[in-house]
């Protein structure tokens, strides 16, 4: 036995274990089983509930920037419009250079039986994620006063069903005839 | 029958495993909140734009209150304003600019309560008088 060994009593116990070749007897399996199987099942149960957690939040963030990142896209577009056309569930926004084009930026409500997107132009601007089934609940535009166009967007995680809405108001910078 | 009770290491596992797994629920815990706060906060960024924006787009309202505090939205609406579940209280006020009369210092400051806490946001910018 090294010198170390023993000033640990611990290591001395433990050489003892390492070296048993009696096995264990029948109650202690009975008793070691359970046990094991306890700490087995309580750290499943645990990793499985963060799993579930970090999904949850996952989708909530995801829902989070969906929607931010659509205001931002319609603020910063009407904010250099020439025009800006309100229908329900849809915003038309006419820029200088789309004048020119002849073209519009086109915002709009896509209904589905799944679930419903904000469509820029017929590409999706929201609803496109791996994480979330993200819904748009609500759009509405509406004036105020002549430049202001204030907007309400309302989303859902069908997931958790987790609502979050954003509301804010741009002013046109243009001509907002 | 042994006398001898648990090692030493075997209860240090123990309870390395069971610290491991408190942290691991307490910072999942943090993240929930964090993400509450992130929502309250964006929500209270887009109320102080779209206050700004309000002014920005009519600017007679500068004029309209000599005492240099503008209600929300120029509106009788009640306040405070309800949002994902939280209430926001929205103050503004004018100054006038350095050395300008023709420009103005608007400040918009959105406060909510968090956590028995007073939290806010806050939103500046200069607007001139003549739109």
């Amino acid at each position: 036995m090294l010198v170390w060994q023993r000033w640990f009593p611990v290591m001395d116990k433990l050489q003892q274990v390492i070296h048993n070749k009696q096995g264990a007897s029948l109650i202690e399996m009975l008793v070691a089983m359970p046990l094991l199987c306890f700490l087995l099942l309580t750290i499943g149960t645990a990793f499985l509930l963060l799993m579930k957690f970090y999904s949850v939040y996952l989708g909530d963030l995801e829902l989070q920037q969906q929607l931010r990142f659509a205001v931002l896209s319609m603020t910063r577009d009407i904010a250099a419009a020439k025009t800006v056309e309100i229908g329900k569930d849809k915003l038309e926004i006419t820029t200088e250079r789309h004048l020119e084009q002849e073209k519009q930026i086109l915002y709009e409500l896509n209904t589905r039986p799944t679930i419903n997107r904000l469509m820029k132009d017929n590409q999706p601007l929201t609803g496109e994620s791996r994480v979330a089934a993200i819904s748009i609940t609500k759009f509405n535009c509406k004036k105020i006063k002549n430049r202001i166009i204030n907007i309400e967007i309302e989303g859902v995680n069908e997931n958790t069903n987790k609502k979050f809405s954003l509301e804010t108001a741009v002013v046109i910078l243009g001509d907002g005839s | 029958m042994r006398d001898d009770g648990f090692f030493l290491v075997e209860v240090m596992v123990l309870s390395a495993i069971a610290f491991a797994i408190v942290a691991l629920v307490s910072l999942y815990g943090v993240s929930g909140k964090t993400i509450e706060h992130t929502t309250i906060q964006i929500t209270a960024g887009f109320l102080a734009q779209k206050q700004l924006a309000y002014i920005k787009g009519d600017t007679a309202v500068l004029q309209k209150y000599p005492n240099g505090i503008i209600p929300w939205q120029d509106t009788e609406e009640s306040v405070p304003i309800e949002k994902n579940g939280v209430s926001y209280t929205v103050n503004t006020t004018v100054a006038a600019a350095t050395n300008d009369d023709v420009l103005k210092k608007v400040v918009v400051v959105v406060s909510w309560e968090e956590n028995r806490m007073n939290k806010h946001v806050s939103m500046a910018t200069l607007v001139s008088c003549h739109g």
